[in-house]
């Protein structure tokens, strides 16, 4: 109805008030006719016995210690391929590689002054922000009283970098792969692993188009890479895959 | 023992949370695992994550305790002898006692010595326990069982010995989780000297323009810059202003990154500068940890629940989230964070998505608990009673598992209601279900303090209301006494007929229907199928009062003032078109009951963000038998109106003030219909009113002051709105709450 052909209300007087519907009702007295009636749920509750019960004791609230769960869900989206890696001046090696049901690291947002990424072209698999890479950091001695102490800085000829790789990532690659032309068949997609240096600290969104590099290409360098990686080598085509951690 | 894996914190892996692991090394089975349990309690748990930042967004953290069982007792040690020639490494010799343990890292308590080495497997032994116990580990904290002192960082990895307390952990977290720098000096051992190129991290700079400063944002125009100049400098230019915070005033202080000279730091303290004597964050690392958390931590303000938590005068609101709730207190006309719980609720409720919370004090101390009810996350439903300590920790006092006796199963769409419907100064629940079975059902749950006890399920049909249907509305209304709860029921769908009930729990503790009005109050004029209520006591009886709007059905919107008799409504008022002062209803006007002026009368914060080009947000203010409207358009003082906004009323925070008995005597002896009026004289400028209608103590009364608080808030921003006045913005945050002693975060 359109608000034009809409009536006003008619209030009614106070001595008309008096007359109104309202009332008091004896219990049990029943409304008017029932709209039509819905579908409802056959399912009925069991009688209301439990409910003379007055106050539970405690051991009727006492409860399991733990709640429980669903199933823990094994999906791709829930599993990744765990790269470790070896970072020795520019050259990034991988250690090994295993499938591990924990998610991948693709952050919305990665901050700081390093960074990490897996891609593939442009597109990136998972990414990282890095602390101070290739150096540790020992605490300041506390036990020197005589001077003013501060951090060891111990500069690494080589250290390790651990990054998941989604695994759902991977499976499409795979089955882009798969579905392609023979020629796409035949050519095994590679990955490269690169650490880039900024020349500040960064705020970057991993999941926008492009590489961490693309979209901060003059702020960003790469100070690291691997060598591009035929994702057969890391993760199988045709139903092949690595082992599991577990295994 | 063999190896385990202890999840300590769990929020899931279903967003951008992290995971942190701890590995233990040098701790055998038996007591050595108590030793190491404890310490990652006293240090990580409570020392790291209750702390401030850390602990405001540790949601964004799963903790994985990993229990590696060593051979023997203690790490293997190795003593240095560093010849007198500390920097000459070459000629140092050592002695050592090597002992096969989990991780196999040496403990050496020499700084010259980096404080660890490792064994010959020890990566592989540190990789093999990630993979195995904490695949997703994102930083990885190694405990070493020594009385030597260590800490050392690598990337994401700190091993700390347990000589090592949880302010350095806190600091070196800093440097892990932020990229954060050191905010110190140094002289001789690790020191830097001439700095000439600015260094990339967020909280140092060589930097002395203030326009260029990078956390120029954060220090207040009338600071001097640079503020602290010479070797390792404090405040030296001039006299610290009064009020001035060494940790939370920004300023640019000589000294940093330990460069004595040249490198400069914001703040006279951080946690990144003195980790032994800060306590906190200077703004800028703060900022920075919050930056770098805030999508993990999952945190919106998209629901609030307000109520008195950790104190009976306290104005409080807990931030709901899938995986943390953060509780917040009024600190005058701003919040600050009181504590967050991520996770787990130790009794144990785990949180999860569909988490739906209702406050109420249901063990009568003045203070409100939260109740929690997850109806379809875990294979079965759960409800929980959740008691608040006053240091805002949380504890699980009752958890029924899919069930409370007599209710014959939780089920999807159960509601429930706070109350008091006894009458009995503890507030009970009431559960409704209309739809998932055959026939609703509603129940009584009375609280016992500690837990719940259904008194009286009702099926099908309360006495009197002649019979439940899918859509009928329960609202909870103080109707017979400020003392008691009462139910309102409306339905305007299933019948031939639209009812409004009132339903009253009767001396036998079951509840009935005392009133039914079909089809019409009267002077409304007519119920019709919009009719929306709203309870408030717009008249400062005591009594709960009755609005009634309805845009849509009518040729002009009308809101209608009904004024509780105890078992009756009056008409006082109706509205038709417009309240003076609103500039005329619309069909989506929007309503929320508040105490708008502390008077006591509850009038209406009214928006409608629908039915006109600009937004607008008002004041229906109560003076007892009408209404006067403001209005404001598209901004409240910052805030800008938006139909992503929610508002949520707190009440104001109480004062208690003692009295003589002989005074408090006089006021109980004054009927509950007067109370609202008795003013009592607070510092001499103030006029505080009454709220608490059971005095507990005799010389002790409740008192509030100001009127009701309302939080606007959606995902990314909550503000305050003050309503004494026409409507002006208390305060106003961005993704997290914290008062920035000048300038904030966007």
């Amino acid at each position: 109805m359109e608000p034009k052909e809409r009536g006003r209300k008619q209030i009614e007087t106070r001595a008309e008030q008096r007359e109104s519907k309202a009332r008091r009702l004896a219990a049990g007295q029943l409304k008017g006719r029932p709209v039509a009636q819905t579908d409802r749920p056959d399912r009925v509750k069991s009688p209301a016995r439990a409910a003379e019960h007055a106050v539970p004791s405690r051991d009727q609230v006492k409860r399991s210690p733990q709640l429980k769960r669903p199933e823990p869900p094994r999906s791709a989206e829930q599993q990744s391929l765990r790269l470790r890696l070896r970072v020795e001046g520019e050259s990034i090696s991988i250690l090994d590689a295993d499938i591990v049901d924990a998610p991948g690291t693709l952050p919305e947002e990665v901050r700081g002054t390093h960074f990490l990424e897996v891609r593939l072209g442009d597109r990136i698999l998972a990414a990282q922000a890095l602390r101070d890479p290739g150096i540790a950091v020992g605490i300041p001695d506390r036990s020197d009283h005589k001077a003013m102490r501060g951090h060891r800085f111990i500069e690494l000829d080589h250290y390790e970098v651990v990054v998941r790789v989604p695994l759902g990532s991977l499976e499409s690659i795979v089955a882009e792969r798969l579905q392609g032309t023979p020629a796409q068949r035949r050519y095994a997609p590679r990955l490269e692993i690169v650490i880039l240096e900024a020349r500040t600290s960064l705020s970057l969104d991993p999941r926008r188009a492009g590489s961490l590099q693309a979209q901060r290409r003059s702020d960003l360098v790469s100070v690291a890479r691997s060598k591009p990686l035929p994702i057969d080598e890391l993760y199988g085509a045709g139903g092949r895959q690595r082992k599991r951690a577990d295994d | 023992m063999a190896d385990s894996a202890t999840t300590l914190q769990d929020v899931g892996t279903d967003g951008s949370q992290k995971t942190l692991a701890i590995l233990g090394d040098g701790f055998a089975a038996g007591t050595d695992q108590t030793t190491y349990n404890n310490y990652v309690r006293d240090n990580v748990m409570r020392g790291v994550f209750l702390a401030d930042a850390f602990n405001e967004d540790s949601a964004a953290w799963n903790i994985i305790r990993v229990n590696l069982e060593s051979a023997t007792s203690g790490a293997s040690t190795r003593t240095w002898n560093l010849q007198g020639t500390p920097s000459n490494l070459a000629d140092d010799t050592f002695t050592d006692n090597i002992v096969p343990t989990a991780l196999n890292i040496i403990s050496n308590g020499e700084w010259w010595h980096d404080w660890f080495e490792n064994g010959t497997d020890t990566q592989k032994r540190i990789d093999d326990a990630v993979k195995k116990w904490a695949p997703g580990a994102d930083f990885i904290l190694i405990i070493v069982n020594s009385t030597l002192d260590g800490g050392l960082r690598s990337d994401n990895v700190l091993k700390v010995t347990t000589l090592v307390g949880a302010d350095t952990i806190e600091h070196e977290f800093g440097h892990g989780f932020a990229n954060l720098a050191d905010e110190y000096s140094a002289k001789d051992k690790g020191a830097n000297t001439d700095p000439t190129t600015e260094p990339k991290k967020v909280n140092i700079t060589i930097e002395t323009d203030r326009t260029k400063l990078k956390w120029r944002q954060y220090v207040d125009p009338g600071t001097p810059i640079p503020t602290g100049t010479g070797k390792d400098s404090v405040y030296t230019a001039g006299v610290k202003p009064a009020g001035w915070d060494d940790q939370a005033d920004a300023g640019l202080f000589e000294g940093a990154a330990t460069f004595e000279t040249g490198m400069y730091r914001p703040a006279v303290n951080c946690r990144m500068r003195h980790q032994w004597d800060a306590d906190e964050f200077c703004p800028i690392c703060y900022t920075e940890m919050k930056e770098n958390h805030r999508k993990a931590c999952g945190r919106t303000f998209h629901t609030v629940v307000p109520g008195r938590f950790t104190g009976a005068t306290r104005s409080e609101f807990f931030g709901i989230d899938e995986r943390g709730i953060s509780l917040y207190r009024a600190d005058g006309p701003r919040w600050q964070h009181v504590r967050t719980t991520a996770g787990d609720i130790p009794g144990i409720w785990g949180m999860r998505k569909g988490d739906v919370y209702v406050a109420g004090d249901f063990d009568g101390d003045g203070r409100d608990e939260l109740v929690v009810f997850n109806p379809d996350w875990w294979v079965m439903p759960y409800l929980g009673l959740i008691k608040v300590g006053t240091d805002g920790s949380l504890k699980v006092l009752a958890r029924y598992d899919g069930d409370i006796p007599g209710w014959g199963n939780f089920a999807a769409h159960d509601k429930f209601l706070v109350g008091d419907f006894n009458g009995d100064g503890r507030d009970d629940l009431l559960v409704v279900n209309m739809t998932d079975w055959s026939m609703p059902y509603v129940a009584t749950l009375q609280s016992t303090g500690s837990g719940f006890a259904l008194t009286n399920r009702y099926d099908g049909d309360i006495p009197g209301w002649g019979g439940m249907r899918s859509h009928d509305e329960f609202h909870v209304a103080h109707v017979g006494s400020p003392a008691r709860s009462d139910l309102l029921v409306w339905n305007a769908k299933d019948w031939s007929s639209i009812y409004l009930g009132l339903i009253r729990m009767g001396r036998a503790g079951k509840l009935s229907c005392i009133r039914l009005w079909e089809d019409d109050l009267p002077g409304w004029g007519g119920f019709a199928e919009h009719d929306r209520i709203y309870v408030g006591d717009f008249n400062r009886d005591g009594r709960d009062d009755l609005y009634l709007f309805n845009g849509p059905d009518w040729s002009d919107p009308y809101l209608g003032m009904f004024r509780s008799t105890g078992s009756d409504f009056a008409a006082v008022r109706l509205y038709e078109g417009d309240v003076p002062g609103w500039g005329g209803m619309a069909e989506n006007d929007q309503f929320v009951p508040a105490d708008l002026l502390g008077d006591g009368r509850i009038g209406l914060f009214v928006w409608n963000f629908e039915d006109w080009g600009p937004n607008y947000a008002g004041r229906m203010v109560s003076t007892g038998n009408g209404l006067n409207a403001d209005w404001v358009e598209d901004w409240v003082g910052e805030w800008h109106l938006g139909t992503v906004d929610r508002f949520t009323v707190a009440l104001p925070s109480l004062r208690k003030i003692v009295v003589k008995p002989a005074l408090h005597d006089s006021i109980l002896s004054k009927a509950v219909t007067r109370w609202g009026e008795m003013g009592l004289d607070l510092a001499g400028s103030q006029t505080g009113r009454i709220v608490e209608p059971r005095l507990a103590e005799l010389g002790t009364i409740i008192v509030g002051y100001g009127p009701d608080r309302m939080i606007s808030h959606n995902l990314n921003w909550l503000g305050t709105i003050r309503t004494a006045a026409p409507l002006t913005l208390d305060s106003i945050y961005y993704r997290w709450i914290h008062n920035y002693r000048h300038g904030r975060n966007w």
